[in-house]
């Protein structure tokens, strides 16, 4: 009872690593790059939508449609001007790049005068409901996240399988010099990647707002975002939500039954865990190379 | 333009290839030995951070530029470093003792934190050193019966048979003579075969299995004495701050680090140096800076985030060899003026080599 | 020849003797850190960009505009306030090198009202080394005025002492006896949870459950089954505004609405934070939030039309009578200002208050302590209203 209680808020905690982790793994499939600006796009998303809720009167689901779709065209513009141009570049430096984009976002943000700075709660249509399901309490809060989350999945995974653009953006991350030779437009998916992947981490921005509040350093979410990526392996989809997912039911147990400060760390242990058992996650693939 | 003439074995040897570099080193040291009266205390101070995040770089240095293994966590290793020295420095140990003990164990703690090392690579390997980094950092706050937990530990200056080095002065001649030994240490090692391993695993490491190099022996080795400089600088770190705590080695300290090798210029010793001055400079310039912009701007808080994250983005964009790097374009210019070619350094463009199988 | 040479050499002798007595009588003055005829130098380190900038922006305002105050008054004998406000964003070694600055280069007089318990315990021994006054930290711990030296005057009450407050409330007039804590992992966390633990060894009780939180986190949910799943009957979170809207919230979601309590931080933000979540809320504060004076509306009025925002509020207050009890021992100590006479200027302060409704503030040789007092507050249809108060912290059992 208890533990179902736990899991079910990992589970909620889970679905937002697993969204911030399905950015990273698309931008890794689609050029090999690692984004460290995750986090932020996630933080920008949610202060979108707050200006579009307080600002302009917008409802809630209009202002998620719209800070999605700023979001979106945010991270095209960045891929078009400054990732672009260091594509041939060592993973590591643009892993930097992406880091010192995390950075000016930051800035930025906490540069608007007053607003910046503090923190801010955001007015849902749904906010201090709790619904009570075969004696489990689930906010709704909770139960919003996992329900868009398994939304969003679903909708990726038919864009990815039956659309023009999916098949072409897998056809760009499995063979970049075959795609090219097909007459694909490998640059400008790449911008489309990103704006999908930027557009994913502002939904999980403004889910989780209700949850943590919105301020300038909720990017640091995208730290534990990491490992979920890895435990469900890099070059998966799903398996990022359900590393995400694995992620955050090990912090509710061990947060519940584990001392002090395990709760912190249960996250890099797991990833150590699976680094050293599973090298390529749980969906990853191995890839051989014959010589 | 300079044409080396070779004219004993003895120049395959030496460290200083020919008059210039005898003359500008020799200048430097000069001018470094006289630091403490020419500068005032606050300077001095800011040029003993230098030093000591200079031989922090040298590390990262080893590890990430030369032998191409990132890591995340090296925060974690300037802690173990600044801990080890504060508990056997407020034990009574001698400085000398207790620094070389600092410099061992975190050494061990490389090793350990390099094990991931041998079966993982690339993204997946920055992963383990940051996961690495949170967990040492949590170890620091919990094992609160030698760190003294979240509380922190004041430190003493560093002593020896009641011998004090509580002044300023001495303790930048301390750091001073460190940084010298690490540099010649870093210098030469890149010159044996070991530190030629080293760069051989960089560049390819099928290749290097297969001329026969050790990976598992040289990544270990990589990670250790990277380890140990950094564990050194921790030290000195700590008798610099004089209080340590464990949120001062978090991530945003290692990626401090990182930034400051990556703008020094990632792959070349004297990169450590130019990204430590970048590093502790930055902050000043930006305030110096506050005067001339509109007061909005000023008084915004985010701006030396901003400032940061440009500087980075814009080296990384149109410099990836990093200040060191600019440097040698511009020294290559001035010594072949005027029959510099304009092509001499650009860049290829390259299509995207896919990192997954190197 | 010679004795006329030998005269004039005198005469410019004793001329000069003169002017190097003159130099040296003013370099007395001037040899003074932070003191020139015309100003004195103040550094203040605040968070006004990390995790507590909700807390360092108003004390950034509150200071500001007692300085403006004390500089539109002619200043202190004739010489106005300089301040300098920097940012430590809460990273204890970004203090620690602001302190570095702020002392060797800005060359400050008196540093006052450093924010965050782990820069203070770094930067105060260094300071005092100094000889540069070390005032009024923001640290809810008692190295502000312990062990004793001339230099440091406490202002901040103590996380012992407000929680010792809240629980002795708790157990006196809300008849509660099961106490759940849930406290910040870090040092002012930590002597909170003793400060409780030791309140409650009092009456003869003990904690049913203590959890922790990481600084920055967001997630309480496994805390809050903890202390659930323990039958607690009251939660205190020993660190506040963020997480104690957030933890409300989350007891709620838990469909337990369990009574609350938070030793700091009544400001509005944790009502606009926690919505309906937070009503009924217990809390404690050293300055009233919401007194009723016609001088304090008219004071709330010209601070409005100063910084915009709603008015003047809990850590405001504290900036703003920091700077004024500084100024208050700057003038007891006359127009020659060192660091040994603002101290003895400042032990001569007795039953001081400002416009703000406060505790009364009385120093004395060998007194530097924080004053002693706490109001109890509640969120009532959505504002802070004091319910019970002024408490004084030497009625508690220690």
């Amino acid at each position: 009872m208890q533990v179902a209680q736990l899991i079910l808020s990992g589970v909620a905690q889970g679905c937002i690593y697993g969204l911030v982790a399905l950015g990273f793994v698309l931008i890794y499939k689609a050029t090999e790059t690692v984004s460290f600006a995750q986090g932020e796009f996630m933080m920008l998303g949610a202060f979108c939508g707050l200006a579009l809720i307080v600002g302009l009167g917008f409802p809630f689901w209009l202002a998620l449609l719209g800070s999605t779709a700023a979001v979106a065209l945010l991270g095209i513009a960045l891929e078009r001007i400054v990732i672009r141009p260091v594509l041939g570049q060592p993973v590591f430096a643009i892993f930097m790049l992406t880091l010192g984009l995390g950075y000016v976002l930051r800035g930025l943000i906490t540069m608007v005068p007053y607003w910046g700075i503090e923190t801010h709660a955001l007015p849902v249509p749904y906010k201090g409901q709790v619904w009570n399901l075969a004696g489990l309490h689930m906010s709704a809060e909770q139960g919003v996240v996992i329900a868009v989350t398994a939304g969003l999945c679903a909708l990726l995974y038919v864009m990815f399988r039956y659309s023009r653009i999916g098949i072409a953006m897998q056809a760009a991350s499995q063979n970049q010099l075959a795609a090219y030779y097909m007459g694909i437009p490998v640059k400008s998916l790449n911008g489309l990647v990103w704006g999908l992947a930027a557009a994913v981490a502002a939904v999980a921005g403004m889910l989780l707002a209700p949850m943590t509040f919105i301020h300038a350093n909720m990017g640091y979410i995208g730290l534990k975002a990491f490992p979920a990526a890895i435990v469900g392996g890099f070059t998966s989809l799903p398996g990022a939500i359900v590393g995400g997912v694995t992620i955050g039911v090990v912090e509710s147990l061990s947060g519940f039954y584990l001392p002090v400060g395990f709760k912190d760390i249960a996250a890099y242990i797991v990833v150590l865990i699976m680094l050293m058992i599973r090298p390529n996650g749980l969906f990853g693939e191995k890839l051989r190379k014959k010589v | 333009m300079r044409f080396i003439f070779k004219t004993s074995y003895d120049q395959d040897i030496v460290l200083a290839k020919h008059g210039g570099h005898v003359f500008w080193y020799s200048v430097l040291g000069l001018f470094l030995l006289a630091a403490p009266w020419i500068f005032g205390e606050y300077w001095l101070a800011q040029l003993t951070f230098v030093l000591i995040y200079s031989i922090v770089g040298l590390g990262l240095m080893l590890l990430a530029g030369y032998t191409g293994l990132p890591s995340i966590g090296h925060g974690a290793f300037l802690g173990v470093g600044a801990y080890t020295q504060a508990v056997l420095s407020n034990a009574g140990w001698p400085f000398p003792l207790s620094m070389a003990a600092a410099a061992l164990i975190t050494a061990l703690v490389g090793a350990i934190v390099g094990l991931p090392a041998l079966r993982v690579r690339g993204l997946y390997l920055a992963v383990a050193t940051l996961a690495f980094g949170f967990i040492v950092q949590e170890a620091f706050a919990r094992w609160e019966s030698v760190t003294g937990g979240n509380a922190g530990i004041s430190v003493m200056a560093p002593h020896i048979m009641g011998w004090k080095l509580a002044s300023p002065v001495a303790f930048y001649f301390l750091c001073l003579v460190l940084t010298v030994a690490s540099t010649l240490l870093i210098v030469n090692l890149l010159r044996t075969p070991t530190g030629r391993a080293f760069v051989a695993i960089r560049d390819s490491e099928i290749s290097a299995q297969s001329m026969g190099i050790n990976l598992a022996h040289f990544k270990t080795l990589a990670f250790s004495i990277s380890a140990a400089l950094t564990g050194l600088a921790g030290a000195l770190y700590a008798h610099k701050l004089q209080f340590i705590s464990p949120e001062q080695f978090d991530i945003v300290m290692s990626i401090d680090l990182l930034l400051m090798a990556i703008i020094g210029g990632l792959g070349s010793v004297h990169g450590a140096f130019l990204g430590a001055i970048f590093l502790i400079s930055m902050p000043q310039m930006i305030a110096l800076a506050k005067d001339y912009l509109p007061q909005a701007l000023a008084q915004a808080n985010g701006l030396q985030a901003v400032i940061y994250g440009l500087v980075v983005i814009a080296f990384i964009m149109f410099e990836p060899l990093g200040i060191y790097g600019r440097w040698v374009k511009v020294r290559t210019y001035l010594q072949t003026v005027p029959l510099y070619r304009k092509g001499t350094f650009t860049r290829q463009k390259t299509f995207q080599k896919s990192d997954r199988l190197k | 020849m010679r004795t006329h040479l030998f005269n004039n050499c005198l005469s410019s002798m004793r001329w000069s003797l003169i002017a190097l007595l003159a130099v040296g009588a003013s370099m007395a003055q001037a040899q003074v850190q932070g003191i020139t005829d015309t100003e004195i130098v103040i550094g203040a380190v605040l968070d006004l960009s990390g995790p507590l900038a909700i807390a360092g922006g108003p004390q950034r305002d509150g200071m500001i505009f007692a300085t403006e105050e004390i500089n539109n008054a002619g200043g202190i004998h004739g010489r106005k306030i300089r301040l300098i406000l920097e940012d430590s964003g809460y990273d204890t070694k970004k203090g620690i090198l602001i302190t570095q600055k702020l002392l060797s280069q800005d060359k400050v007089f008196a540093l006052v009202n450093t924010f965050g318990s782990a820069i203070v315990q770094a930067t105060q021994p260094v300071a005092i080394e100094h000889g540069i006054p070390f005032l009024f930290p923001s640290a809810a711990s008692n190295i502000t005025y312990l062990p004793f030296h001339p230099l440091k005057f406490g202002l901040f009450a103590t996380s012992n002492d407000h929680m010792r407050v809240v629980v002795d409330y708790a157990y006196g007039k809300l008849g509660k006896r099961r106490f759940g804590i849930l406290y910040q992992d870090d040092e002012t966390g930590q002597s909170a949870l003793r400060a409780a633990e030791d309140q409650l060894k009092a009456h003869g009780l003990t904690l049913v459950e203590r959890t922790s939180y990481k600084r920055g986190d967001t997630n309480f949910s496994a805390q809050v089954s903890r202390l659930k799943a323990a039958n607690a009957d009251i939660v205190v979170v020993g660190h506040s505004i963020r997480e104690g809207a957030s933890v409300a919230i989350e007891t709620k979601a838990h469909g337990w609405p369990v009574d609350m309590m938070v030793p700091w931080g009544t400001v509005n933000a944790v009502i606009t934070l926690g919505g309906p979540a937070v009503e009924g809320l217990y809390g404690a504060t050293q300055f009233a939030v919401q007194p009723q004076t016609t001088a304090f509306k008219a004071f709330n009025e010209r601070f409005k039309a100063r910084f915009g925002h709603g008015g003047i509020q809990d850590y405001g207050t504290y900036g703003y009578t920091a700077m004024m009890l500084f100024a208050e021992g700057a003038k007891n100590a006359g127009r020659n200002l060192t660091p040994q006479s603002l101290s003895q200027g400042l032990e001569k302060i007795k039953n001081f208050k400002t416009t703000i409704e406060g505790p009364l503030i009385t120093y004395g040789p060998g007194n530097h302590a924080s004053p002693a007092d706490a109001y109890i507050m509640q969120v009532r249809a959505g504002r802070w209203v004091q319910i019970a108060g002024p408490i004084a912290y030497e009625n508690m059992a220690k």
